[in-house]
């Protein structure tokens, strides 16, 4: 897990896309799952809600509100238009969120609401997030120096300042937690008796648990448990804001949920997935991809080609693949067969891959390999050949493609 | 009441605001220059951090909420609630949570039970009973796919008191709803049970039959 809020400059922008991938598949889950047209139908809430949010021209197409949500939540998810779809996201999912709390207070209605402050996040800091549909967009209107440019040159620092304050967040959360038992009565809290009967209440009734069980037998384990507890609440944000690494922390608090989840069953268990987003996904990443370097070779007169490998710039974590023009290519790629003003090539090893294959390598090289798998179905690759060699004649007419 | 009113107006006030402060920022960092942009972000980190500060002394509002559960010690002895449903030979059944809309039944039990719910005991009742017969019938006719999915998800697999279409089928008509009061009383170290009484304290009939 990465501290980023020591450390919120990498070399690659992939983990604010990949944070944001993450929440935006969890909270169309919950979405999808919970039932939202059944509030209406309780006679009353079973706790306080404001009025306002019961009002009869909303409350009736709450099913119909999770539906839009969950369109701008796929919309993000893209990354199309983020500033707008996700604060959009964040108003629906924190109403979402307050009627849940109000019909069924559970851990879950509060996520809902976490995520939607990190919507709010994403929203702002939208500009620092660089894979997605928007970027591609934004290319529309850059020069077609400045993208090749952007190939050939290294692509330097990328801020993830949306994670950095989203870790606050997440920190923040767990030490209210801690505050609020500090303000209460923490001694007693630590104290063996009081996990014991947490265990023994269990959930909803549903009793104990096999760890719960074993704890029993050893009360030092619920002493050490209560105060591990306190010391990861408090010493998350700690570590955060003193800018310490946080990797200790990460897995003191997984090891606690898990803990929780085999001593009263499946609670809070979904907080791992928002931990989830911290994750150093480019490190991940590097391992994933190849470390054999291959050549792509396009038309440097094409807009079209210039901005389809903008992202695979972004993606290439190792630094694996190099960028040539029909200009500044090396001599010992050029030969009678290629044909580089008609068609995209790549060049690994002793072999060399024109257009749609080319395409097909660059996607193995930055680490997709269940989509490369599918480019070499019969059926897929026989359609996306003639696709691409479609778009390559006919690019000049749909995408304005050279300078010329 | 009027500290319920104060509380109500100042969610409103922190949603309302929150969200109309952040989407100024979000529509106005796509317009201003990198001098104006740095300000705005700044501005909007400072709005959050407050929120989350004041949240924390003062009280939740969303969508700053707190996860803080089971921060007070747990007391020596707790009282749960279960409410069951009868047919009309007499015959009870827990009330399974599928068969009413999201949200905790147990809890609207005990609500029932000591009055104190947003809705009458009476009215509650009649509607969980009703909830519950129409879960018995769809059981007995075949669940839709939507109701199958419900059914199966993962509070059903971990077995917890799911109704079966044979177990629907010998059913009578549900005409009685119980809510029961379990005192469960631990040792004064807290590692076992010392005492479980469970009695019925609310109960409820829709034909007035009790």
């Amino acid at each position: 897990m990465i501290n980023y809020f020591a450390w919120d400059k990498r070399s690659t922008p992939v983990n604010s896309a990949a944070a944001r991938i993450l929440l935006c598949l969890w909270t169309l889950w919950i979405l999808v799952m919970f039932e939202w047209g059944g509030y209406p139908l309780w006679p009353s809430p079973l706790y306080d809600l404001l009025p306002v949010f019961r009002h009869p021209a909303i409350f009736p197409h709450i099913e119909w509100i999770a539906a839009v949500c969950g369109l701008l939540v796929l919309s993000v998810l893209i990354g199309y238009r983020i500033p707008f779809t996700a604060w959009g996201a964040a108003v629906l999912l924190t109403y979402l969120g307050t009627v849940r709390e109000a019909y069924q207070i559970s851990h879950s209605s509060g996520l809902l609401m976490t995520a939607a402050l990190l919507f709010v996040l994403i929203a702002v800091f939208s500009r620092e997030d660089k894979i997605n549909v928007d970027q591609i967009r934004r290319t529309r209107g850059r020069e077609l120096i400045s993208l090749t440019s952007h190939l050939e040159t290294d692509t330097g620092q990328h801020r993830h300042r949306a994670l950095k304050w989203g870790l606050v967040v997440i920190g923040f959360f767990y030490f209210h937690t801690g505050f609020k038992k500090l303000t209460s009565s923490p001694i007693e809290w630590i104290q063996p008796a009081s996990l014991g009967r947490f265990i023994l209440f269990g959930m909803d009734g549903d009793g104990t648990r096999f760890l719960g069980e074993f704890m029993l037998e050893y009360p030092v384990l619920l002493l050490i448990g209560a105060i591990m507890t306190i010391l990861l609440e408090f010493g998350f944000l700690l570590a955060i804001v003193l800018k310490k690494k946080v990797w200790l922390f990460f897995f003191g608090i997984i090891g606690m949920h898990i803990s929780i989840m085999f001593s009263v069953g499946p609670v809070f268990i979904d907080q791992l997935i928002l931990l989830g987003i911290f994750i150093p996904w480019d490190m991940i990443l590097e391992k994933v991809q190849p470390t054999e370097k291959i050549v792509i070779v396009y038309d440097k007169h094409c807009f079209f080609c210039a901005r389809s490998l903008h992202l695979f710039k972004f993606l290439d974590v190792v630094d694996s693949v190099t960028y040539y023009n029909q200009n500044t290519v090396p001599d010992k790629y050029n030969n009678e067969k290629t044909d580089f003003r008609n068609a995209m090539y790549a060049f690994r090893g002793g072999s060399s891959y024109r257009g749609y294959y080319a395409f097909k390598c660059l996607f193995q090289q930055v680490g997709f390999y269940p989509l490369s798998g599918i480019m070499s179905l019969p059926g897929v690759k026989h359609v996306g050949e003639r696709v691409y060699q479609h778009i390559a004649d006919n690019r000049s007419r749909y995408f304005v493609c050279s300078v010329q | 009441m009027i500290s319920d009113i104060v509380v109500q107006a100042l969610e409103l006030l922190v949603f309302i605001g929150f969200f109309i402060f952040s989407g100024i920022c979000v529509y106005l960092i796509g317009e201003r220059n990198e001098q104006q942009v740095k300000m705005l972000k700044k501005l909007f980190v400072i709005s959050l951090v407050i929120g989350l500060i004041v949240s924390m002394l003062i009280g939740t509002f969303p969508p700053f909420v707190s996860w803080a559960f089971f921060s007070d010690p747990a007391p020596e002895s707790t009282t749960q609630y279960t409410v069951v449903v009868a047919d009309e030979g007499g015959s009870e059944y827990d009330y399974p949570r599928e068969a009413a809309p999201p949200g905790r039944v147990n809890d609207r039990g005990e609500r029932m039970a000591k009055g104190t719910g947003n809705s009458p005991p009476n009215k509650m009742s009649d509607f969980l009973l009703d909830q519950a017969n129409s879960h018995r019938q769809s059981l007995t006719d075949g669940l839709s796919i939507r109701e199958w999915i419900q059914y199966r998800s993962l509070p059903g697999l971990l077995g917890r008191d799911q109704w079966t279409p044979s177990e629907a089928r010998q059913m009578g008509q549900l005409e009685t709803i119980r809510v029961y009061q379990t005192t469960i009383n631990t040792s004064s170290d807290g590692l076992q049970i010392d005492r479980e009484q469970t009695e019925l304290v609310y109960e409820y009939n829709m034909n007035g039959d009790l």
